[in-house]
């Protein structure tokens, strides 16, 4: 019976003009964006290599740790395969990134870039899904019940011998496939088009996240089709159904999640980073000019190293702490932010599949920490590789030989690679769990919804 | 006559759940995103004024000119009013510059920021009309010819002696009303809103301007009711009117824009900026290397001179040395206009891409006469760029005065005073100007309007009423 039922409704759907529609919405827009973004990566991993093949090659020539340390270096971060799906923040994450001791590392988009990017958003897999698909959802789902009603239909199949749970059932699932197989035929054109033409390419790690996206995608858009055919469950017109999907919709996909971050930036607000740039400087002046202030003359050679050592641990503590602090607050503003987007299922569908792709605000937090770490290490290796060679140098009489050890060209092998791990999937399902709970708790409770609303349908108005 | 057509439909949206629907989420919207904008707006502010303090400290503390020459002062962006309204460009993180003596400055994003705002759109008033107001304008548009035709009603109006293009009229001006009202009255809130507010100094040429964002607004609102107008004209059915339209919103709002970028990066490739860096740090060497080159050993030669000899060859280097700089500078500025000019090119061609569809031309208009748009952003680097030559020139003309040597430290018998360094000042364009740069998009908006009304207005002239 619900086979039949099934069949029946998949039939009418695949019949009507929506779906003709939706079918060729999903593919032109599906096929389109990855095959276009998937161009852009092309490019980006040209440049990336590219930059990595002259920054080896400027560090081979360099013979000077000093300026080495003092000037500092570029690093790239490897474009994010991935982030042809979901762009997240995958702009900001891609820019090389200059370790020296001097300055401190920045991130953020590169001062040259095309501020029209930063006008719009990203038209990638996960902003169609996020806005298209779930609209086509509500589209699908709208009428289902209170159309059929209207139509007179819903009393005929109700004349028959079929329990009502059953009809809901076949009308959820007949529908959903309808409304999937069209999606995800679209996605794996696009993939298949986008690996032929263009340098995209997956390692297993990623094709597993990949399966992850497509599985919170579907849970997503099953949520809006659960919640649509519960409203239609609960009205009698469609034109009623209509307005409230519609109205639900613009809320909680284009009003909640772009409100949410500014108002958390508003209610928990954190010192601008020109403060914190202020009172790092005041610490190290405050250090040095103390240690101006103590008499050095007369003191032993040892006594006065371990004196600007105790300075720079000083100045390194008090910043850490400063640092810290100030995280804490950055931290406690994004989970005020987050908090207060998920009141629409959209935030957390974002989230969990950006975090997938590797292109979300965890990702982002791991970096930070990682090129700090990454900071740390290099001025730690140069030092003593400096040091090595000071040892080797002392022990040559010759000047000339001392300054040919010295100044001997810097192997870029002899340094920290700046390789950014990704987190593994188990990691970003265990950060996302939130996430997926708060998708898969609303698609059960949306069905219910339904489920009661069906129950108690009155047939005859 | 079309006066009480008007009126019959203006009283019947007026009665539907979808004009209160749209009427309810347009002031809601517009309060919401105007207040929360207004606090960021203070809470930027308040950080711009503190963080001008504070680098002004950290430029006094400096001790010499040296030192400020070579550390250079900071320089945040200015936060702009219009941001209330349109965030645009204003979104970016990247809000500090350093400007020292010898390097095109730029704005840089800090390491440790919170990035939540950039993975969202921001529901400022841009998107409010671009993007939900525009699918509204659809949305109460779908049926009212195709709707009408169904119910038979259409087939009754026509049969007393109304002509068809006094229906339309009717049609279109009593659609059009009920949603420009709303609109309206959130433009107001918006204005009260502003006005009462403290922080936000809004004169004279700031409330024009606001003025001519809203009747651009009003423009988009004419252009999307009239397609769908025309799009329930031509449809044999209301429920295929509005799949239609849903179709084409999602690509006129959503996409198209979007995607403007994009294909402007492949149609119009500009180098990579890691490449552009490259190209200035070789020149920068080739120039180094010449100079060193030249002056190899010259404190060597040095040691069989007189006084006079050695301070003239010190008057010498001093001089080749400035000329270096200024060669470098000039090496690497010419580097970076030409990759700027090829950007400026890229962005033309994304914006003439995405210009078929109202809602980019609309956000391109708007951002522009709010100075938060594209053409902001190169006018902010113009100002940012004048100001390190004039802050360059000033820390040439004070260590000048104080003999020139070389290397690091106080020189000898400096005074370090900062009183009068120039001030970064950024100074708005006129309304005139920002008008004239986006009369195209304006154009293209009436155009689109004007067009989609006659195409609605004829195809009801002819259409089938049965």
């Amino acid at each position: 019976m619900l086979q039949l039922l099934i069949g029946k409704e998949i039939r009418g759907h695949v019949l009507s003009y929506r779906f003709l529609l939706t079918l060729a919405l999903f593919f032109v827009l599906i096929v389109s964006s990855v095959q276009l973004i998937a161009l852009n990566y092309d490019r980006q991993l040209v440049n990336y290599s590219e930059a990595k093949r002259a920054q080896d090659e400027k560090l081979k020539e360099g013979t000077d740790f000093r300026r080495l340390m003092w000037g500092g270096t570029k690093v790239d971060r490897r474009p994010n395969a991935l982030s042809v799906l979901a762009m997240g923040l995958e702009k900001e994450m891609s820019r090389s990134v200059t370790i020296s001791s001097f300055q401190q590392a920045k991130l953020g988009r590169s001062k040259y870039a095309n501020p029209l990017f930063v006008l719009f958003p990203a038209p990638d897999l996960l902003y169609i899904v996020n806005i298209v698909a779930s609209l086509l959802a509500v589209l699908f789902a709208f009428d289902a019940v209170c159309g059929e009603s209207q139509d007179g239909t819903l009393k005929l199949i109700m004349a028959n011998s079929v329990p009502r749970h059953v009809v809901l059932l076949a009308k959820w699932i007949g529908g959903y496939i309808a409304l999937m197989a069209p999606f995800l035929l679209s996605v794996l054109t696009a993939l298949l088009f986008a690996q032929l033409t263009t340098a995209l390419h997956f390692t297993g790690a990623e094709w597993l996240a990949l399966v992850g996206i497509l599985g919170v995608s579907a849970l997503y858009i099953s949520l809006f089709y659960g919640l649509s055919l519960m409203i239609s469950c609960l009205v009698h017109r469609t034109s009623t159904s209509l307005v409230i999907n519609f109205l639900v919709w613009v809320l909680l996909v284009l009003v909640v999640p772009n409100t949410a971050p500014i108002v958390a930036r508003a209610l928990a607000p954190i010192p601008s980073a020109g403060v914190i740039a202020g009172k790092r400087e005041a610490i190290q002046r405050a250090v040095w000019s103390e240690m101006r202030g103590m008499r050095r003359r007369g003191m032993e050679n040892e006594e006065r190293q371990q004196l600007l050592d105790d300075a720079q641990t000083r100045i390194r503590d008090e910043t850490d702490k400063l640092i810290t602090s100030y995280l804490t607050k950055v931290d406690q503003q994004i989970a005020l932010g987050i908090l207060l987007a998920r009141i629409s299922p959209s935030t957390s569908y974002v989230y969990a599949t950006a975090a997938l792709a590797g292109s979300g605000l965890g990702e982002f937090a791991s970096l930070r920490e990682y090129i700090k770490k990454y900071r740390q290490d290099f001025m730690a290796k140069t030092r003593e590789i400096t040091a090595t060679r000071r040892r080797q140098a002392e022990s040559m009489a010759d000047r000339e030989e001392r300054r040919e050890i010295m100044e001997a060209p810097i192997d870029p092998g002899d340094l920290p690679q700046f390789a950014p791990g990704r987190a593994d999937l188990s990691a970003v399902l265990d950060g996302g769990q939130a996430d997926l709970l708060i998708l898969m708790v609303l698609n059960v409770l949306f069905f219910l919804g339904a489920y009661r609303g069906f129950m108690r349908y009155d047939l005859m108005r | 006559m079309l006066w009480t057509m008007i009126r019959k439909e203006w009283l019947r949206n007026l009665l539907e759940p979808r004009f209160l629907l749209c009427a309810a989420l347009c002031i809601f919207l517009a309060l919401v995103s105007v207040l929360v904008l207004r606090a960021d707006l203070a809470a930027k502010r308040a950080d711009y004024n503190s963080n001008r303090e504070i680098y002004r400290q950290q430029a006094e503390e400096y001790g010499s000119y040296r030192d400020l020459q070579r550390r250079g002062v900071r320089v945040d962006r200015p936060p702009q009013d219009f941001q209330v309204l349109f965030l645009g460009t204003e979104k970016t993180m990247d809000r500090t510059a350093e400007v020292t003596g010898d390097f095109m400055p730029g704005f840089a994003g800090d390491l440790n920021i919170n990035p939540m705002v950039l993975m969202f759109p921001v529901a400022d008033l841009l998107f409010i009309v671009g993007v939900v107001l525009s699918l509204l304008a659809f949305f109460i548009s779908y049926d009212a010819v195709a709707g009408e035709r169904e119910e038979g009603t259409l087939m009754l109006l026509l049969s007393y002696s109304v002509p068809r293009d006094t229906v339309i009229l009717a049609k279109w001006i009593g659609g059009y009303l009920s949603l420009a009202l709303p609109f309206i009255v959130s433009l107001l809130v918006s204005a009260l809103l502003i006005s009462l507010s403290s922080e936000i100094p809004f004169e004279g040429q700031n409330w024009q301007a606001f003025i001519v964002t809203g009747a651009v607004s009003l423009l988009l609102i004419a252009v999307m009711f009239s397609f769908g107008l025309l799009v329930s004209v031509r449809a044999r059915r209301s429920s295929s009117a509005i799949l239609s339209l849903l179709a084409l919103w999602v690509l006129l709002a959503l996409v198209l824009p979007n995607a403007g970028p994009f294909l402007a990066e492949i149609i119009n490739p500009v180098p990579d900026v890691g490449e552009i860096e490259r190209k200035i740090a070789e020149s920068t060497r080739g120039l180094n290397q010449q100079y060193r080159g030249q002056w190899r050993g010259g404190r060597g030669r040095m040691r069989g001179m007189s006084d006079e000899q050695r301070r003239e060859l010190r008057e010498e280097m001093q001089l080749a040395r400035e000329k270096l700089q200024t060669d470098i500078n000039a090496a690497s500025e010419k580097i970076i206009r030409d990759f700027e000019r090829q950007l400026r090119r890229q962005m033309d061609t994304a914006r003439n891409l995405t210009r078929i569809s109202p809602v980019a031309a609309y956000v391109y208009a708007n951002t522009d006469i709010g100075e938060t748009g594209v053409r902001h952003e190169q006018q902010l680097i113009n100002g940012l760029r004048a100001y390190q030559r004039q802050f360059s020139l000033y820390v040439d003309e004070k260590s000048g005065d104080g003999g020139g040597d070389f290397g690091w430290g106080q020189a000898q018998g400096e005074e370090y005073s900062i009183e009068d360094m120039p001030v970064f000042s950024f100074r708005a364009e006129s309304l005139e100007g920002r008008l004239a740069a986006r009369s195209t998009d304006i154009l293209l908006l009436l155009i689109f309007a004007v067009l989609f009304l006659m195409l609605a207005f004829v195809s009801f002239l002819r259409t089938d009423i049965t």
